[in-house]
């Protein structure tokens, strides 16, 4: 394998390099550094989107997900991303017409004209920052464990996470955006083809398609339908994943900037189709991979069994291309995400300020560090931890939605309501809190309650 | 053959393609799908649960490929954004 790995590790960073140094002579301005020019067609949008959205989490993550929680997995991510490209439709269509012709400075800058107000800018950001940092942590993390689970004698962890980083750094700030999204079409090609060829695998090792279900049957019955052997995918669980996943395009700066970056709204409707076929494409092999993990490898550990299934089982050339797949996967989504905060970092300092590449360079440096640290101490939970990021940011929805359809500033009540509820959320993650609130989830109750809020604020102040 | 749909054709059309998406959504998450240790019907001999989340999945997505273009016309009538 590691004769097929330097080969094909050659040819990768061969092409990285072709396409950092042909995106660095594009770049002319901060815009084209961090908005890669901003005129993005259907194919790269599509890839570029489905790959930021698709990452480490969804290869190593879904299949360790399925085998311990069953075919839930599929309502849990599959459909719930199906609900945020209908969503899309109708948010990206407001979302542009609000920016109008104007350059994007990213959502803190939005939501600062939409309110009038500094604060909510200031909100956002560090909503999107404490918890996309542990989402790019969880990209680094999936891919260091990995590849220590590949050479076992080699590196430590740490020493993997450090080294991914600095590549990730290294590539974005030779090519900007363009560059990171000309790798997420890299990526998103390789994810697909490793994961149905692993998926493949699988179903010939355990006799078919059938088989596979015939044998869960026998083995553990309680993986064939929700809430799983865990009790999991309780209905309330599900409901509250769809709504902060539906909300990832409004909440996560690296998606809303691709939404804003597409070439026409045309573009950007056939990209939501493309890109919720290619979640069906790329969820369907991961929980054939995860249920022949709980098959097989049921009392494994996470990397235990992402090694034996991904690596050791597979033919060396296949094995070499998953942890390019891998690689690529965690470079990309990293990227994008460090990169929107760096754009979200630009915004807030203001229009004077906004043509000085040095301080959001800088930043990105900062925030890939804070990263770096939090995958130091991150739990394996890679789905959860992912989760945590998409309902952490999602508290941000209603606000954001608020700001964006009304035609005049609202007023601060959504401001500190979305900052109440942020501090209730953290707060409860950190167990001070209780995680319920009578019956309701606090994630749920919470999105309840500021949709609620957001809904009245809107009637009263229209 | 859309685009030459009059405006109210087309606002009703949407209605209904977005109606009819959180109907689906809503009993997607209903107990009708939702169901513990129900596995059949069997169909593709995927177990019940499985093999209606993925049809539901693609007709969310079916409903977001008509109900784009039928958006994007409606728009394009009544709506002069440079950005569309």
């Amino acid at each position: 394998m590691v004769q097929a790995l330097i080969g094909i590790g050659i040819v990768y960073i061969g092409i990285l390099i072709v396409l950092s140094l042909r995106s660095r002579r594009e770049i002319k301005s901060s815009t084209d550094f961090i908005l890669g020019g901003a005129k993005i067609g259907l194919i790269l949008g599509f890839m570029t989107f489905a790959a930021t959205l698709f990452s480490t989490f969804t290869l190593m993550g879904m299949p360790d997900f399925s085998r311990t929680h069953g075919v839930g997995a599929w309502l849990f991510l599959a459909f719930s991303d199906a609900v945020m490209v209908f969503f899309i439709l109708w948010f990206g269509f407001y979302l542009r017409k609000r920016i109008g012709q104007q350059s994007f400075r990213g959502m803190s800058s939005l939501l600062q004209d939409c309110y009038q107000n500094k604060g909510v800018g200031y909100l956002y950001f560090t909503a999107a920052f404490l918890f996309l940092i542990p989402y790019v942590a969880i990209q680094i993390r999936g891919v260091a464990i990995f590849l220590l689970e590949a050479f076992p004698d080699f590196i430590s962890v740490g020493f993997w996470s450090v080294l991914i980083v600095l590549i990730m750094l290294l590539y974005s700030e030779l090519g900007g955006l363009k560059a990171i999204i000309y790798a997420d079409f890299m990526q998103g090609t390789l994810l697909l083809i490793v994961v149905w060829l692993v998926a493949f695998n699988c179903l010939d090792q355990v006799g078919g398609w059938a088989s596979l279900f015939e044998k869960i049957n026998e083995s553990n019955r309680a993986l064939l339908s929700p809430p799983g052997p865990k009790g999991l995918l309780t209905p309330q669980f599900l409901i509250a994943s769809c709504i902060a996943i539906a909300m990832i395009p409004v909440t996560q700066p690296q998606l809303s900037t691709r939404l804003v970056i597409m070439k026409n709204y045309k573009s950007l409707l056939r990209m939501a189709v493309a890109v919720g076929t290619f979640a069906m494409l790329i969820i369907l092999p991961t929980i054939i991979i995860g249920l022949y993990g709980a098959l097989y490898y049921a009392e494994e550990s996470t990397s235990g069994f992402l090694g034996t299934v991904l690596l050791q089982e597979q033919h060396p050339i296949v094995a070499a291309v998953t942890i390019i797949g891998l690689f690529a996967a965690a470079m990309s989504t990293s990227d994008s995400q460090l990169f929107a905060m760096g754009n979200e970092f630009r915004g807030l300092l203001g229009a004077s300020k906004e043509d000085q590449l040095t301080p959001v360079r800088v930043a990105i440096i900062v925030f890939a560090i804070a990263a770096l640290l939090f995958s130091l101490v991150s739990s394996d939970e890679l789905v959860l931890l992912a989760r945590l990021s998409f309902s952490g940011t999602g508290i941000m929805g209603p606000m954001i939605i608020l700001g964006i359809l009304s035609k005049k500033p609202m007023g601060s009540f959504m401001i500190w309501f979305s900052a109440l509820a942020l501090l209730i959320f953290i707060l409860s993650q950190l167990n001070v809190v209780p995680q319920n609130i009578y019956s309701f989830r606090v994630d749920l109750a919470l999105m309840i309650l500021l949709s609620l809020g957001a809904f009245i604020n809107y009637r009263l102040k229209k | 053959m859309i685009k030459n749909w009059s405006e109210r054709k087309l606002k009703s059309t949407w209605r209904i393609i977005y109606w009819s998406a959180i109907l689906l959504i809503a009993v997607t998450f209903s107990p009708i799908v939702l169901i513990q240790d129900k596995v059949d019907p069997h169909w593709l001999q995927m177990p019940f649960h499985l093999w209606v989340s993925i049809l539901n999945t693609i007709v969310l997505v079916a409903l977001t490929g008509v109900g784009g273009y039928v958006f994007y016309t409606l728009k394009s009538k009544t709506d002069n954004d440079q950005n569309l």
